[in-house]
């Protein structure tokens, strides 16, 4: 299959699944808004948990099933689809969810529907497309949009599912086509920028799919830097049980189920690595550790950069401009950056540096950073700031160490936990790692992938649960560790009045 | 002032000329007991050899000389041909000093990109002709062999049936990795190599109509026929011994060209030239070459089989039986068109 075929299989894919997604989210965002806030908590929660996993930890949990069904290439197909669907549904329901409600909304619609296109010309006039893109369809496209830019990039579980029977190839994937070619290209004769003429199909169709978000957040950012609520509505019995019972199916076929076969796999292999592979768990230990120094870096880098444009409202077309290399995918990126370090290297000596890594691990995090942001709602409101720094000036000691707890509610955790979830992310990070990284930089999360392509074993599934487990070991430590200190505040708390005004 | 000396005695013996020893040290233990001989950094590996064999061989070089090894694998998926473009490109800048491959053919590749350094260290002179190059720009070692993998409870191990199933209407139950990469594109390449490619294309396109499965990589292969779910495939050695020992019921028949000959791949290692730790990077090849080295290879979980001079008695029981499979291996360095012509005619076939 040529790379342009499996570029419009994969497109294909991309608009059903996002098709699929699309109501599912819409329906989840109704009944998350509605719920109240501690059920609220845990919805956010089950939802944001098989967004979180992995997708080369369930595509190896996964791959002896994708084995058994390499003679039936349609069910491999539609459970690719499944665990895509699982996969990208979170993130339709957060650009839903943060969206500014459109111009159009149900009530003008409801009128619209009653007076009739004669008296209401002024809408009448706008056409029926119009009426759709000032009113539902002005959040939905730019969702359906990012979900099919989400699975159109998707490679890490497609390329440990891949079999071709009688001929026929499943599931169909450009960015795995896309690396065939880069290892096929005759040896070196083939100079690397000439894979542009390959590339620019995928390219255009992450653009055309790209835009109605960028779109939406230009918009959204032009009016006031940060998203209006939209108002709750009610859901109904039937669709909060809908909802549930989705959640429930994406836990356990997006997490529960990968992460317990890899538990029942690797368990056993624990002790054995405790016992008599000791040096062998010291080694992975290590390389995990050492993974995370550089993706703790890049992840601050990322952060600090969507930080400081976010402050400045003037600088919304420089941050849009920055995080369209990261939405575009790991491949496009990593392929411009490989052939400008390959350019570079000789003149610049960059042959053997980590800048390029670090700044491609940098941009692709950027877009997900400004998403954290907003979402977590880091930028605090600028009185509050305003006052806890005044508080952070103040001569007595006890107001001043109060002023620095203020600072850390309003903005630190949050920041914390944000640095901590890109973090994440670029630990787990495969494309640029393959492309950019030198071999001493290469993550411990690259070589389980790599190993990964050999097939299922006990031994391996030990490995990736530890090293699954190092980050998340890592966070609790800390997490704990900062409770367990004693915060200033506890020994001196600011007045009730202080707080509530700051 | 004695600490150095091992070193100065090892730079002595690296820096001829033409790349060979002063003194070649004694076969099985080429760096025992050496110490890090003045090089900048640690000494970069890139290697197609499965990680979990090769990862203790290079530990095992670091424990005994101290000289730190970084190594970037390849993926079972672009299998070899990934690190050989990557070397390729980095032609004006190399990054790796030492290639270690799982083949020879695509480490020949690099020959005439100039890529390679020449070295007839001790490790060279143990292995016969029939495995290097004779100005010591790369060198074979430790070699699989290609086999029919069976699954004995779906069929019998045995010439005729192997025959019966692979040229029956359904191949459903057969499998093999794609031959873009790795050892099935040798294989491949072989078969092109008989009659220009005549009678592989009409078999590729044949078996491919009748529903053959074609994986990611062997190990794949070999998992597919170890759970039963296909009957037989193409696999090498390696692979075939991991399912074998992991318990399944598997046997293998040693693939057979159509002039009788088996298909033996030895691995093979080379210098990259132009390397800033020459010293260190000969001293791996050495190695790697060494009777130990081979004698691991052989009797870890991928049962290579040793091209050098070794103590049979020393070796496991089904390496032994391999030896001789080995000897009638059939000649790859004559592959070197036929590869060409193959792998464009690949390309078009699967990248059309």
């Amino acid at each position: 299959m040529s790379l342009e075929v499996e570029c419009g299989w994969t497109l294909l894919r991309a608009l059903a699944v996002a098709l699929l997604a699309t109501p599912l989210a819409m329906l989840l965002v109704v009944v998350i808004k509605s719920a109240t806030p501690r059920t609220r908590g845990w919805l956010i929660l089950a939802l944001a948990v098989p967004f979180l996993t992995p997708g080369f930890v369930v595509g190896y949990s996964y791959s002896n099933l994708t084995l058994d069904l390499v003679r039936t290439p349609i069910l491999n197909e539609l459970f690719y689809d499944l665990l895509l669907l699982i996969e990208v549904v979170p993130v339709g329901v957060l650009v839903l969810g943060m969206a500014p409600p459109p111009p159009l909304g149900p009530t003008a619609r409801w009128c619209t529907r009653l007076t009739g296109p004669q008296r209401l010309r002024q809408v009448a006039s706008c056409g029926r497309l119009r009426q759709l893109g000032y009113g539902p369809a002005r959040n939905l496209v730019p969702a359906a949009g990012l979900m099919a830019l989400l699975v159109f990039h998707e490679f890490e579980i497609a390329s440990l599912f891949r079999v071709i029977a009688g001929g026929r190839l499943t599931p169909a994937s450009w960015s795995n086509a896309l690396f065939e070619l880069i290892a096929l290209q005759q040896l070196g004769q083939t100079a690397p920028w000439e894979l542009w003429r390959f590339g620019w199909l995928p390219l255009g169709c992450s653009l055309i799919l790209l835009t109605p978000v960028l779109l939406l957040a230009w918009t959204a950012i032009g009016r006031d830097g940060k998203m209006p609520p939209v108002r709750g509505s009610q859901s109904s019995p039937a669709a909060s049980r809908a909802a549930s019972l989705w959640l429930i199916a994406a836990l356990l076929l997006g997490t529960i189920i990968p992460l317990g076969s890899l538990v029942q796999d690797g368990v056993p292999g624990l002790s054995s690595l405790w016992g008599e592979n000791r040096h062998q768990l010291g080694r992975t230990l290590a390389h995990a550790g050492r993974s995370l120094l550089p993706a703790i870096l890049v992840a601050s880098i990322a952060a600090g950069v969507a930080l400081g444009l976010l402050k400045h409202k003037r600088l919304g077309l420089l941050l849009l401009l920055l995080t369209i290399p990261g939405l575009l995918g790991g491949l496009a990126l990593g392929l411009v950056l490989t052939f400008c370090v390959l350019a570079l290297a000789e003149p610049l000596g960059l042959g053997h540096s980590v800048a390029g890594l670090v700044l491609g691990q940098a941009l692709w995090l950027l877009p997900r950073a400004v998403l954290l942001l907003v979402l977590l709602a880091v930028v605090p409101r600028r009185e509050s700031m305003h006052l806890a720094r005044l508080m952070q000036q103040a001569p007595g000691g006890p107001q001043r160490t109060a002023g620095w707890r203020l600072v850390w509610q309003l903005a630190g955790r949050r920041v914390a936990w944000m640095i901590g979830l890109l973090c994440w992310w670029a630990y787990l990070e495969l494309t640029l790692n393959e492309l950019l990284a030198p071999p001493q930089w290469l993550s411990v999360a690259h070589r389980m992938y790599q190993q990964m392509h050999f097939g299922r074993n006990a031994a391996l599934s030990t490995t990736t649960l530890v090293v699954v487990l190092v980050p998340v070991a890592v966070t609790a430590l800390l997490v704990t560790v900062s409770r367990m200190i004693p915060g200033p505040a506890s020994r001196a708390r600011p007045p009730a009045s202080q707080t509530e005004n700051a | 002032m004695i600490s150095l000396m091992p070193l100065l005695v090892l730079a002595a013996g690296c820096n001829n000329s033409d790349g060979t020893p002063g003194s070649p040290a004694s076969p099985g233990s080429p760096v025992a007991g050496s110490a890090v001989t003045g090089s900048s950094g640690p000494l970069v590996v890139y290697c197609a050899h499965d990680q979990a064999f090769s990862d203790p061989i290079l530990e095992r070089f670091t424990r005994q000389t101290g000289i730190e090894v970084h190594v970037r694998h390849d993926t079972e998926a672009t299998k070899s041909l990934g690190l050989v473009n990557r070397l390729i490109r980095e032609k004006s800048a190399p990054v790796c000093d030492v290639f270690w491959n799982n083949q020879v053919l695509t480490t020949t590749d690099l020959l005439p990109h100039d890529l390679l350094a020449g070295y007839r260290g001790s490790g060279w002179q143990r292995i016969p002709d029939a495995y290097k190059d004779p100005e010591g720009r790369w060198c074979g070692f430790a070699a699989r062999l290609r086999v029919w993998i069976v699954n004995t409870r779906a069929m019998p191990a045995t010439v005729e049936a192997v025959q019966a199933a692979s040229s029956g209407k359904d191949l459903s139950r057969m499998a093999i990795a794609r031959p873009l990469f790795g050892t099935t594109l040798t294989h491949y390449c072989l078969l092109w190599h008989a009659d220009a490619g005549r009678t592989l294309k009409a078999w590729h396109a044949e078996t491919r109509r009748r529903g053959l499965i074609e994986v990611p990589g062997n190990s794949t292969v070999k998992n597919l026929v170890a759970r039963g779910t296909c009957d037989l495939g193409w696999t090498d050695t390696d692979d075939f011994f991991v399912a074998l020992d992991d318990g399944h019921p598997v046997a293998m028949l040693p693939v057979r060209l159509p002039g009788g000959q088996t298909v033996c791949m030895p691995n093979s290692v080379a210098i990259i030239r132009g390397t800033p730790r020459l010293a260190d990077a000969r001293l791996l090849v050495d190695f790697l070459l060494s009777e130990q080295t081979e004698l691991d290879l052989a009797r870890c979980a991928s049962r290579q089989v040793p091209l050098g001079a070794i103590d049979e008695a020393s070796l496991p029981a089904d390496v032994r039986r391999l030896r001789p499979l080995i000897e009638q291996g059939i000649d790859l360095a004559e592959l070197g068109a036929s590869r060409t012509a193959c792998l464009a005619w690949l390309r078009s076939e699967y990248k059309r």
